[in-house]
């Protein structure tokens, strides 16, 4: 029963695990490293998050900072995510958090797309908090089909460290833009 | 007897009521229901902009019917019309073809669909979600043909979009739409109503 439980479905899952899916992505995930890339028209911008600290580079040249992340992953299916981070450079400093709460539930497979059963998350967000240059802004969704959505893809999902993939891309017309990249949560 | 309740309870299992205002039971489960071609029958939606420092509301009452879409825009005198119309082909191998013209001007959207579990805490009962996960969309004229080309990749794809099937019968589906967002202003923007298909 508990390899049944438990087989693996995102790419670098364990093997086996006592622990079934959902008992595993439950808990406080604190972001411990991150790199993602995005592109957009020719211009790449790389932004790197390791234990706290903030790296970004881009053809302007390269900021440094602070920042955090967080995820609240409840079992009875509420979500919460926050994300903060200053960041500063010759004569200027920048600030941008957002918290976004929701709920939560794992998606079906895709054959075509080679996606696994639960190896995708669905977020049905119900608030976003932005707060950035000293304002607040803060948006409610209702409805039946109301609200925003956000899909991540887990990479590995073990009992205390869960890997994020982001890949994205989108073209028109010659034009092209993408995200791509890994974030790496633990319990700590 | 036995026999009978097991009978109703294999045929409630396979095709129970998920929508709203689904038939109470069918012989055909909701997949297959779902397959084939619709076309569009009649659209009826409100998109309603309300800013409390403004003592009116921004309203586009958007209708369609005899293949014509009508926007009927409150701040404007008459509504604007157009030649409409609207087909998708929702195969069972997971993947579909929307096409949707507007007199010679058409987009051909492709991509893959699949339904939504039930989740408690969102309020979504299983399969009442139909997900349309487009990977490319493409203009074409009548006379010009291609006039361009988007395409989606990737596994978090932005342009996803979410039905909620309110029925969903052999020859008759229909998407409800109901959601309101408000931002720290109040402001707040609003979208009720509905669109019917037939096969």
């Amino acid at each position: 029963m508990a390899v049944i439980g438990s087989c693996k479905k995102g790419e670098n899952d364990p093997f086996i695990s006592l622990k079934s899916r959902k008992a595993r992505i439950a808990g406080e995930w604190v972001l411990s490293t991150s790199e993602i890339v995005t592109t957009s028209s020719g211009d790449v911008s790389t932004t790197k998050f390791n234990d706290g600290s903030v790296t970004i580079v881009s053809a302007g040249g390269s900021s440094t900072g602070i920042g955090s992340g967080m995820l609240t992953i409840d079992k009875d299916g509420t979500y919460k995510s926050q994300t903060s981070y200053t960041i500063t450079g010759t004569g200027y400093s920048s600030s941008y958090s957002e918290t976004v709460e929701g709920t939560w539930q794992f998606m079906d497979g895709d054959k075509d797309e080679d996606i696994k059963n639960r190896e995708r998350v669905l977020i049905h967000i119900t608030q976003r908090t932005v707060i950035s240059g000293g304002k607040s802004d803060v948006y409610t969704y209702s409805g039946t089909t109301g609200g925003s959505i956000e899909i991540f893809m887990i990479d590995q999902l073990k009992s205390k460290e869960m890997i994020i993939n982001y890949d994205e891309s989108y073209t028109h017309d010659g034009y092209i833009s993408s995200t791509k990249g890994t974030s790496t949560y633990i319990i700590e | 007897m036995r026999v009978i309740l097991y009978f109703l309870a294999v045929v409630c299992f396979l095709s129970c009521k998920k929508g709203e205002n689904d038939p109470y039971f069918s012989i055909l489960s909701r997949k297959e229901r779902i397959t084939g071609k619709w076309t569009l029958k009649e659209q009826d939606i409100t998109y309603r902009y309300s800013d409390p420092k403004k003592s009116y509301d921004s309203v586009v009452h958007e209708t369609f019917l005899n293949n014509e879409l009508s926007k009927d825009i409150n701040l404007f005198n008459k509504p604007l019309d157009s030649e409409y119309d609207e087909t998708i082909d929702i195969n069972r191998d997971g993947s579909y073809e929307r096409i949707y013209r507007f007199g010679v001007v058409y987009f051909i959207e492709t991509g893959s669909w699949h339904f939504v579990k039930g989740s408690r805490s969102a309020k979504i009962k299983n399969k009442e979600i139909v997900v349309f996960e487009p990977e490319k969309i493409v203009e074409m004229d009548d006379e010009e043909g291609q006039q361009s080309e988007e395409l989606f990749t990737g596994i978090q794809n932005t342009e996803v979009v979410f039905e909620r099937i309110d029925e969903l019968r052999n020859n008759e589906m229909k998407f409800i739409y109901q959601s309101v967002t408000v931002d720290t202003k109040q402001k707040e923007i609003s979208i009720t109503g509905y669109k019917i298909y037939i096969k």
